[in-house]
């Protein structure tokens, strides 16, 4: 039986070393390329200093002289590889990583929800492999009635994005140790028009979840929060004829503390 | 993607800039190279020299399930190490999230695994 070491990805590798980092934005080597990446692909010149055309508000921020310099500092080198950059636009974009840009990721929520609820509708091979299970397991999770499908004119079972969401999301949370039996009770009656399904309470015989609209789960007690928008935005890129361009679809399941 | 190998030699970076990005696109959907930075890496097993180099970062974006799957892992494992030891490098680096895995030992072309002293 292969142990938990042999497991791991460093291992799987074939790494010698591991070292842990500290979180990637904004101070490390890549989290300053990713600073470069946004300022390059969102700012746009109209004739004066580039600026991204969706900051249409403007307000005065006092900064730390400290904090300011910094700003100025960076705003200086990254202004030396892609466009001229303001200390006040670098600041906008580290707000925006920061908040996570919510009024936004609403939008886009409500409109990537209906969007894959209307197109998805995939043959269960192909569900299968979207959920990350295996065929011959979601077919089990069919035929056990945990999974829905839509019967077809030929009478050939498709499946929809719900139903996808919700065999990926047991999956994340068999990988954390929760039984699928366990994981399909607990969800089978979650709102998945809500983007975060926030687990509130864990052992091994039960769970509850809470579906919420907004990452704000401060009172909730996370233990585990599945952010359905990356899952939903694969799903429609696996349905488009065009493919586009790739989204980050880091973040699916973030763990708020050990289970 | 070095410059140089290990022992200041250049190497062809764009070949393996190219390689990196049809690897990554393949596997993970994109990838992104960034223009070099100066580098520099200490090799301990020559009494600490350090080689300096011209280092273009390649990233991608990963859905975490991705890397669950044997055969993506195997494939980036792969190129890894035929970077390593085509390239002639003491130590090829990958970032995944928050850990940097650093490989100072190839598995041989025949994709066998390298030995304890990286035969």
């Amino acid at each position: 039986m292969a142990t938990k070491n042999e497991n791991s990805l460093a291992h799987r590798l074939g790494a010698s070393r591991v070292e842990k980092l500290p979180k990637a934005f904004p101070k490390s080597p890549l989290g300053l390329l990713h600073l470069q990446n946004e300022i390059q692909a969102r700012l746009r010149s109209s004739g004066g200093r580039p600026s991204d055309p969706t900051w249409t508000v403007s307000r005065q921020v006092p900064f730390k002289p400290e904090v300011w310099a910094g700003l100025q500092s960076e705003a200086e080198r990254l202004g030396q590889y892609g466009p001229r950059v303001g200390p006040a636009q670098i600041a906008a974009i580290l707000i925006e990583e920061g908040l996570g840009n919510e009024s936004v990721g609403s939008q886009n929520w409500h409109r990537l929800l209906d969007e894959t609820r209307r197109k998805v509708s995939l043959t269960q091979p192909d569900a299968a492999e979207a959920a990350g299970v295996t065929y011959r397991q979601f077919v089990e999770w069919v035929r056990a009635g945990r999974i829905k499908t839509n019967k077809s004119e030929e009478r050939r079972p498709f499946v929809g994005a719900d139903s996808i969401v919700l065999a990926r999301t047991v999956v994340r949370l068999r990988q954390l140790g929760i039984a699928a039996k366990v994981a399909f009770e607990a969800l089978s009656s979650a709102d998945l028009g809500q983007r975060f399904l926030v687990i509130t309470s864990v052992d091994k015989a039960h769970l509850e979840v809470q579906a919420v609209t907004t990452p704000d789960v401060l009172g909730l007690e996370a233990a585990v929060v599945i952010d359905q928008l990356p899952i939903r935005e694969r799903l429609l890129r696996l349905v488009d004829a065009d493919p586009g361009e790739g989204t980050s679809e880091v973040g699916e399941i973030h763990r708020a503390a050990a289970i | 993607m070095p410059s140089v190998d290990r022992l200041g030699a250049p190497v062809d970076q764009k070949r393996w800039e190219d390689e990196a990005l049809t690897v990554f696109g393949t596997l993970f959907r994109g990838a992104t190279a960034f223009p070099p930075g100066r580098g520099v890496w200490r090799d301990d097993d020559r009494g600490g020299v350090l080689v300096f180099d011209e280092t273009v970062l390649v990233t991608s974006y990963v859905e975490p399930g991705l890397l669950d799957q044997d055969p993506i892992v195997d494939d980036l494992r792969s190129f890894l190490h035929k970077l390593g030891r085509e390239a002639n490098q003491g130590e090829v680096g990958i970032v995944i999230a928050d850990e940097y895995l650093g490989i100072t030992s190839f598995d041989n072309d025949t994709g066998n695994e390298a030995g304890p002293d990286g035969d």
